[in-house]
């Protein structure tokens, strides 16, 4: 979630709450066609299928003539903000608030020590190693990365460059929700899904966001590390509500007192 | 009659609440994902003067105000330090750092479990506390605060904030500090969604951390976007909207759970509808780009 809202940011300026929506339609996606059909290949090619549309459609109906009016970022992010007050009511009025879960045969744990691992939950790791690992290397080979960096930087001297920033601004969209989609399904076969569990992921993934300026997909994973491990020691000492607060506190600080980011190339005053 | 009545009553909350994330929104141009923070310590503050303190409405009320005038210099500082986006993206974080507050901080606001049994205001012996009575209590507070804005609109404060809004470095090379005008305006905010929170906390004598979370800070500020920021007839029609829609779903005669979801679901798109295609909204004056 953190690579995707963060190169999705970074790259469009889009701060993208929406992309809670898209987690969520994503893995409803996959919990009703497994419902219908009990195949998960056409399950999780349906999900694709839908996730992907979903996003082309709000990509080239909504931000990008927001974008190309040359509005600020706060425009793009209200935008985004009634998107997924849309897309979660959608879901709630189609299938109902309640948790989705998937019936699964992936039962049993592992006892390593004092650790306690279910299959879920290697089965969680090893695909989320597969998924960023897949990601980084896709990204090394192609360049992409170059050129997102660089429609990041300036978009305009990009297009001058002859970068195509529609086309790349399109793949930075689908490959976000792409990633999405493997976080939501990973997550759908361990405690379900209900229509508004998109949100405080999707803020979690912002805050690294923040945190993180430059698009370095092992920086971006080591902040996500970070941040899960401080919002789960916060959990664990003090309370499970404390762990927004605190995770914002951070956030806040950080907007106010280092607005480019813990991480970050050096700006010009006035671009932050 | 009543549930018209309890209606008019919510009507007039939000119109309130719009006209104070007006204040912000279309007369300085701070896009606030904050307004129910506001909302939420004027209700807090007043439940607990009243309920801990034994104070009545009219105690309890200058209390609230000044609360959330002192919330306001905290936003003031904010607003002094960044600005447009990183202004809206620091209004998140304090909207959800408020919410764990309120629920975490049990001991003063009782978390979860809410306050209960806050005294409905009375004038002079009269109690307030029928929705008709209270419809009209919450009228006289909306054309008090309609009448102000009114005179203020006209005034050269409105007209240095206003300025302050359209171009800082110009105010400044006119010898006013823009931060200051910023202040004045995120403060007179506060006091009005401080008082719309006082009339719900009294009106509903019960409140809890979950009407005042950020999905309420997102729907003040698209009433105010949907209606049009800037001036006060925007702010009157956003919240018409938003009240009044699932009223017109009735007539639909579309069940009640799917009716709550479906005026979401319209009040989504709307303002994705007007952010997309009329960025002033339906009777804006300033346009938000």
């Amino acid at each position: 979630m953190a690579i995707g809202f963060t190169y999705i940011f970074r790259v469009t300026r889009v701060f993208h709450i929406a992309h809670g929506g898209v987690y969520v339609a994503g893995a409803v996606a996959l919990w009703w066609m497994l419902s219908k059909t009990n195949n998960w290949a056409v399950a999780v090619l349906f999900a694709i299928t839908v996730t992907a549309i979903m996003i082309w459609l709000i990509e080239k109906a909504i931000y990008l003539p927001i974008n190309k009016r040359q509005s600020n970022q706060s425009i793009l992010l209200v935008a985004s903000l009634g998107l997924y007050v849309a897309i979660v009511n959608t879901l709630a009025l189609l299938f109902g608030n309640e948790d989705k879960i998937i019936g699964n045969s992936i039962s049993g744990s592992f006892v390593i020590g004092n650790i306690i691992l279910t299959k879920v939950q290697l089965i969680q790791v090893a695909f989320g190693i597969i998924a960023t690992a897949t990601v980084t290397v896709i990204l090394k080979l192609s360049k992409s990365n170059l050129t997102f960096q660089s429609i990041s930087d300036n978009e305009s001297i990009s297009k001058v460059l002859g970068i195509n920033t529609e086309k790349e601004r399109l793949k930075v969209f689908i490959s976000g929700s792409m990633l999405a989609l493997i976080a939501a399904i990973l997550k759908t076969i361990e405690v379900g899904v209900n229509p508004q569990s998109g949100m405080n992921i999707t803020l979690s993934a912002s805050v690294v966001a923040i945190l993180v300026s430059r698009l370095n997909i092992l920086l971006i994973i080591a902040f996500a590390i970070a941040l899960t491990l401080l919002q789960n020691s916060v959990e664990w000492f003090l309370n499970a509500q404390w762990k927004d607060g605190i995770t914002f506190l951070i956030l806040l600080l950080v907007i106010l007192f280092r607005t480019e980011g813990i991480i970050s190339y050096n700006l010009r005053k006035d671009t932050v | 009659m009543n549930y018209l009545l309890h209606i008019l009553v919510i009507l007039e909350i939000y119109i309130l609440l719009a006209l104070s994330a007006n204040q912000k929104v279309g007369l300085s141009g701070l896009l606030t994902l904050a307004q129910a923070v506001f909302y939420g310590v004027g209700a807090y503050a007043t439940a607990i003067t009243i309920t801990k303190f034994g104070f009545t409405y009219w105690l309890a009320l200058p209390s609230a105000i000044l609360t959330c005038m002192l919330s306001a210099l905290l936003f003031s500082f904010v607003a002094g330090k960044v600005r447009e986006f990183y202004f809206s993206l620091a209004t998140l974080a304090l909207q959800i750092i408020f919410f764990s507050v309120v629920y975490n901080w049990i001991s003063v606001t009782r978390g979860s479990y809410g306050i209960t049994g806050i005294s409905n205001p009375e004038i002079s012996g009269l109690n307030i506390n029928t929705p008709g009575s209270f419809a009209l209590f919450g009228g006289v507070w909306v054309l008090v605060v309609i009448l102000f804005y009114v005179w203020f609109l006209k005034t050269p404060l409105c007209r240095l904030i206003q300025a302050t809004r359209d171009d800082e470095i110009e105010v400044l090379s006119l010898g006013k500090n823009p931060k200051y005008y910023k202040k004045i305006s995120i403060i007179l905010s506060s006091i009005v969604a401080g008082i719309a929170g006082s009339i719900y906390a009294t009106y509903t004598t019960y409140i809890d951390p979950t009407s005042f979370t950020l999905d309420e800070s997102i729907l003040i500020l698209s009433i105010v976007l949907i209606g049009g920021a800037g001036r006060i007839i925007g702010p009157i029609t956003g919240a018409a909207i938003y009240i009044l829609l699932p009223e017109f779903l009735k007539f639909l005669q579309l069940p009640e759970g799917i009716a709550a979801n479906m005026r979401m679901i319209l009040f989504g798109l709307l303002l994705v509808l007007i952010v997309r295609f009329k960025p002033k909204g339906i009777f804006g004056k300033y346009l938000i780009q």
